[in-house]
């Protein structure tokens, strides 16, 4: 996991108009949803996702 | 955005030519085909995209047919009160933009490019002909813009306010995963790390199960040859022990047996010994028997007195018979003398005498007497022969017998002889007589009969050997016996076995052997397979812990992947979730412009934005269809309010200026009508550009531009008609 990726709490999610703000959106309820290996690629997932989507080149 | 003058110079049929444009709705006219409107459409797109230092084929093939220099294209524009001009020489591959209120100054394409970009609200020359640019022929081509338009509403939808677009991302996410993913589901020159590690996993997997059923295979012999040791010690012991009982016993047979054998031969030779001692007695006994018979020395001399014994008493034979036959024949010579005494008389002397007497009286008488007498003569003449005839055959009778006499007489000499040299013979054999040398002659020969039956039985009994060899083989075997007798121990005794005994051991012997043999067999080929091992437990183990750190690779990997796949997932639906607005308001826009178009026929739309498939609900059909299923009239006017709702949407209030290459031809008058009254509203806010053929628009003109034959000569403004409403 890219540790630069901002943290699930960091993300603001005051733009709902946003792709990036409804991503963080969905992705949280995923997490909150999911459980062990699962949440750990699922938070990730989350942490790629906003990399991507601030212009990060993390793949 | 509003165009206000385009300058082509060298561009297709135009060698310098120019326009102005006006706010509102332009119509450029050319009343025949190929009089350039076509060529002016182009130019504008040139003039607000390309790059001059392009080389594709078809923007250098915009150049002057003939010419040798590439085009230049010079385009004025006013965007929110400022006046801009851009040019582009395709001859040196410059860009050059001017204007605004900060009179800025740009002279590289790129920088001009995302000037014009900002100003005109897209830089990609696609979106803005499947939006914007609506040609009569292309009016339904919209797929070759899908990309564009998605990116563009996703822009419009988000304000431009994301750092990078999510279509964006999800290509990048789409790509990151497709090249982790490459070659998973078929054959790849170059597979992905996914694929890449899993043939890695395979490969060593292979090797390692390879390995490990070689390692096992091998432990397992190890382990099986520790027990086959055991198995072929205990084995050994057993068979041994029985292999050396079963010697013993075949030891004492054999001694037995050459016990046995030597006393059989012993017992031959005994009998030989006695009937050698037999026959020697006999021919002894018969040896000195012979030596008794006095007279009789050996066989020779016997068969010598034999020989002339009978020579003699065959000579003695001969004579007799030849005597008594002389002797009959002399009786008989008598006898018969005696049966013819008138022979004996006439032959007599007294005969002769007589005849004579006859003969000579007769000769007297008849010389002296009568002649009658001859006659007498005549009888004593034959008288006289008679007698002389007998008395030569009485002479000759009387000599044989005399000579048969003397014969007799000297055969009786002779046998007198022969009875002396018998005699002498006799006596020589010191015998009275022949019968006692007949007797002694059967008894010599009996004895020498038996002394040579004694004799041939020795040598028959001998067989060329000498009675000192039979005594030598007797000793020999006394002294074998002796030895073998010594050789059958006590502990070959004890150990004897009863034949129902001997033949089960045997039995037990040979399958003791059997099974020795089949466990050395185990153990050569459990030896064998170890031997030949190629691999060993630290490969094993070396290969286990590259698999295993092979699969936390890939499972790594893979869980990279699903987060990408993740990531992906919901990037999308936040997307989708996101545009789904802009489809509302796309579709609403459609649903706005199409009812115009038609009249009001048709109402309701469905726009599937990211297929950019669109279904309208047809009353008379009573259900959604596709636009194409409708006539072509209609279809026109569907994609021309989907453009114009397409436009609005995606340029907001940049406001670029619509061309609409006579997109209208399909339209009927009152469509048409509402149409153009629909533009003229819409002109308000966007500068339109018609290029048609018709002067059907020149109602709704607020500037026509006439095209002609020799516009292509003509200078900006000489024939421009400003008919401004």
């Amino acid at each position: 996991v890219d540790r630069s990726h901002p943290k699930v709490g960091h993300v603001s999610e005051d733009e709902e108009r946003l792709i990036r703000s409804r991503f963080v959106t969905l992705m949280n309820e995923q997490i909150e949803n999911s459980a062990g290996e699962e949440r750990e690629i699922t938070e990730n997932a989350l942490q790629y996702g906003i990399a991507l989507l601030d212009g990060k080149e993390v793949l | 955005m509003r165009l206000t003058k385009i300058q082509l110079t060298n561009f297709k049929r135009f060698s310098d030519y120019g326009a102005e444009f006006s706010p509102g709705i332009n119509v450029v006219k050319g009343p025949l085909n190929e009089m350039g409107k076509s060529t002016l459409l182009e130019g504008i797109i040139v003039a607000l995209f390309h790059n001059p230092r392009s080389m594709a084929k078809e923007i250098r093939d915009y150049a002057a047919w003939g010419s040798t220099r590439q085009f230049r294209t010079s385009l004025e524009f006013e965007h929110e009160g400022n006046r801009y001009l851009v040019e582009k020489d395709f001859d040196k591959g410059t860009a050059r933009l001017s204007g605004g209120h900060a009179r800025e100054e740009l002279d590289t394409f790129k920088q001009v490019s995302e000037r014009m970009a900002e100003l005109l609200g897209t830089k990609s020359d696609r979106l803005f002909l499947c939006s914007c640019c609506i040609r009569q022929s292309q009016v339904t081509e919209v797929s070759s813009g899908k990309k564009e338009i998605g990116e563009s509403l996703e822009e419009v939808v988000t304000g431009g306010k994301e750092s990078t677009l999510a279509s964006q991302v999800l290509q990048k996410l789409d790509g990151k995963i497709a090249d982790m993913k490459r070659g998973l589901d078929k054959l790849a020159k170059n597979p992905g790390i996914l694929a890449d590690l899993k043939n890695r996993v395979q490969d060593v997997s292979r090797k390692y199960s390879e390995v490990q059923d070689e390692v096992s295979r091998v432990e397992a012999h190890k382990v099986e040859l520790v027990e086959v040791d055991g198995q072929l010690a205990e084995v050994k012991n057993e068979y041994e022990k029985c292999r050396a009982l079963l010697e013993k016993n075949k030891q004492r047979k054999e001694i037995e047996a050459s016990v046995e054998r030597l006393n059989k031969d012993y017992s031959s030779v005994e009998e030989l010994r006695g009937s050698i001692n037999r026959h020697q007695e006999d021919f002894k006994k018969a040896d000195e028997a012979l030596g008794l018979i006095e007279g009789f020395t050996d066989k020779q001399q016997v068969l010598e007195f034999r020989g002339r014994l009978d020579d003699l008493r065959r000579k003695r034979s001969d004579i007799g018979k030849d005597l008594a036959e002389r002797e009959r024949e002399l009786a008989e010579a008598k006898g018969k003398l005696d049966r013819r005494k008138s022979v004996t008389f006439l032959g007599s002397e007294k005969g002769i005498a007589g005849a004579a007497a006859v003969l000579a009286g007769g000769i007297i008488g008849t010389l002296v007497g009568p002649l009658y007498l001859l006659s007498l003569v005549v009888v004593g003449a034959a008288l006289l022969a008679i007698s002389m005839r007998a008395r030569t055959a009485l002479i000759r009778d009387r000599v044989g017998i005399s000579g048969v006499e003397e014969r007799i007489q000297r055969m009786k000499e002779f046998l007198d002889e022969l009875g002396r040299d018998e005699q002498e013979l006799l006596t020589e054999a010191r015998c009275q007589t022949s019968a006692e040398f007949n007797d002694r002659e059967k008894s010599f020969y009996h004895w020498l009969q038996k002394k040579e039956e004694a004799r041939y039985r020795l040598e028959g009994i001998l067989s060329g050997k000498a009675t000192e060899d039979i005594e030598k083989r007797r000793s020999e075997i006394i002294r074998k016996l002796a030895v073998e007798e010594a050789r059958l121990t006590e502990d070959l005794v004890e150990t004897r076995l009863s034949p129902e005994e001997y033949v089960e051991l045997e039995r037990k012997v040979q399958g003791l052997e059997a099974k020795r043999n089949e466990l050395e067999d185990r153990k050569r080929y459990g030896m064998a397979i170890i031997k030949a091992a190629k691999h060993d437990v630290e490969e094993q183990t070396g290969l286990e812990e590259e698999l295993e750190s092979l699969r936390e690779a890939l499972r790594h990997e893979e869980k990279k992947v699903r987060v990408y796949e993740l990531a992906r997932e919901f990037i999308s639906r936040a997307r989708v979730g996101t545009l789904s607005s802009a489809d509302e308001s796309l579709q609403g826009e459609i649903q706005r412009y199409f009812a115009i178009f038609t009249n009001g026929k048709y109402q309701r739309v469905e726009v599937n934005k990211e297929a950019l498939e669109f279904r309208v609900y047809s009353d008379e059909k009573g259900d959604w269809v596709r636009p194409e299923d409708l006539s072509g009239g209609v279809v026109d006017e569907f994609y021309l309010a989907f453009r114009l709702a397409l436009a609005g949407l995606i340029f907001g209030d940049k406001k670029p200026p619509l061309i609409l290459d006579d997109p209208f031809v399909n339209f009927d008058s009152v469509r048409l009508a509402n149409t153009l009254s629909f533009l003229k509203t819409l002109a308000s806010d966007y500068q339109i550009i018609i290029f048609t053929l018709s002067d059907s628009y020149d109602e709704v003109a607020d500037n026509i531009i006439l095209l002609s034959e020799g516009d292509k000569q003509q200078r900006m403004g000489d024939k421009q008609e400003w008919n401004l409403i």
